[in-house]
């Protein structure tokens, strides 16, 4: 009886909410009550998923506090963490009362950190890749591989079609380029494309008949 | 209402944040870690927020629903409370049930989604491609031709991904055009990818450059600084080699 709530249960649960989406989107046209039902579904995951990402932010602030509790690995850091979760979600709170629709992101003082510290942040934080990429592209230039080399010079081709210096060089460049993305890219992103859809509903399908069951959390609890 | 003097707190913060995150291309250091993690946390926070709006939007707010007395958007707001149970060892279990019901629901999104929008989309469009008809063989090069190749890229491409047999023969010799198509692919990939970081590099340097306050404060009259800040915990690093941070 146990084993059937702690497990069976969740997994039949699975199966019938996957199964429900697939035929009210195949048997059902839009407009019938059956296809309506798969609005009322894929709208509760929104909201699921919002308490799913409260669990998160506990679990981040638990994390970090008992690092610094316990003078931890980079202790010391864990208080920068623990110090913009707190400002950030007292702002949002703020925004939370005070919006006239109670809109936590939409409100004005969060829409401001939002968009002068931490847009400021992940400007850089994800320009840094610029670097990287020239120490990458040096490695893979070391492979002396053919396949190497087709990437390499691609990336290059890319690089000078598509910023202005590329076309003051040589007027083909950018003709040369937009060919590179338009043909053999094309061709290679279809692949990756239907390679992708294959791979995720065979993992769809793995997960609603219970042979993937990762997502459930531990065995014995 | 933002007050306007917020700008001026804006403009020294992402000034010390850039320069702090940018030492990190130097050497990892006390001030670029800080940095980071000061954004995990935003970012925790604002993935929240995100996420909020978008269920308030939906189950709330929107046409015909809980605002508006259809008590049915209740019941997942009910459902979403057994989540908290993760912190319960007893009844960690009754955790799985919201689980195990966005896992159906997505598990059937993606059935549904990927087949028709990353399957059928793509072999359908693929189907579609001309190679007879006016024009279709004129100029250089010919849209047939382009037609011709794509064909065979995706078809050779897709061979690679194919493990049943082993590579040898013909199939070897598919899998070896696929990996250099595959190979174009992620150099355009590539190429996209640097000129996207560099574009938000400039962006850096530009808010560097040309951000102010009020014609008194330029944010570069702070670059300087920020930098013997950098220079300066790494001096204090130096001196004491055997602390972790």
């Amino acid at each position: 009886m146990s084993l059937v709530i702690k497990r069976y249960i969740p997994l039949v649960i699975t199966f019938l909410m996957g199964i429900i989406m697939v035929i009210a989107t195949y048997f059902f046209a839009p407009g019938t009550p059956a296809r309506d039902a798969t609005a009322l579904l894929t709208g509760s995951v929104d909201i699921l998923v919002v308490m799913a990402g409260v669990i998160g932010l506990i679990v981040l602030i638990r994390h970090h506090s008992v690092n610094i509790s316990k003078r931890g690995r980079f202790w010391k850091y864990s208080i920068f963490t623990i110090i913009g979760v707190i400002l950030y979600l007292i702002i949002g709170l703020y925004g939370v009362a005070t919006h006239p629709q109670h809109l936590m992101y939409a409100s004005d003082l969060f829409a401001w950190v939002y968009n002068n510290i931490y847009v400021s942040m992940d400007m850089t934080i994800f320009s840094l890749l610029a670097f990287f990429i020239a120490s990458a592209a040096y490695r893979a230039f070391r492979l002396r591989s053919l396949e190497a080399s087709i990437l390499l010079i691609v990336g290059a081709l890319m690089l000078l079609g598509r910023a202005p210096v590329g076309g003051a060089i040589w007027e083909g460049l950018p003709t040369i380029a937009t060919w590179l993305l338009n043909v053999p890219n094309t061709a290679g992103n279809r692949a990756i494309t239907i390679g992708i859809a294959i791979g995720a509903i065979l993992l769809a399908i793995r997960q609603l008949m219970g042979i993937e069951r990762g997502y459930l959390g531990p065995e014995q609890q | 209402m933002i007050p306007p003097e917020l700008d001026l707190f804006a403009a020294i913060f992402g000034v010390f944040a850039t320069i702090f995150i940018y030492s990190f291309l130097w050497k990892e250091n006390p001030l670029s870690r800080a940095v980071e993690h000061l954004f995990i946390g935003l970012a925790a926070v604002f993935t929240l927020a995100f996420m909020y709006d978008a269920a308030l939007t939906q189950g709330v707010w929107g046409t015909a629903r809980l605002y508006e007395g259809n008590l049915i958007w209740a019941i997942p707001i009910l459902i979403s409370l057994m989540y908290f149970f993760f912190f319960s060892k007893k009844y960690f279990y009754l955790y799985r049930y919201p689980v195990s019901i966005v896992a159906g629901i997505m598990a059937g999104m993606m059935i549904t989604g990927m087949i028709q929008s990353n399957f059928l989309v793509q072999i359908q469009s693929t189907a579609q491609l001309p190679l007879v008809g006016a024009g279709v063989w004129e100029g250089w090069p010919p849209p047939g031709l382009d037609s011709i190749i794509i064909i065979i890229g995706i078809i050779t491409a897709l061979s690679f991904f194919f493990f049943t047999w082993e590579h040898t023969g013909i199939l070897g010799v598919s899998t070896k055009i696929g990996r250099y198509f595959l190979m174009a692919t992620f150099g355009a990939a590539y190429g996209g990818t640097v000129m996207a970081r560099m574009s938000l590099f400039i962006g850096r340097l530009r808010f560097l450059y040309e951000t102010s306050y009020s014609d008194w404060f330029w944010a570069w009259y702070l670059v300087p600084i920020a930098v013997l800040c950098v220079v300066g915990v790494a001096l204090w690093q130096r001196s004491k080699p055997q602390a972790e941070d």
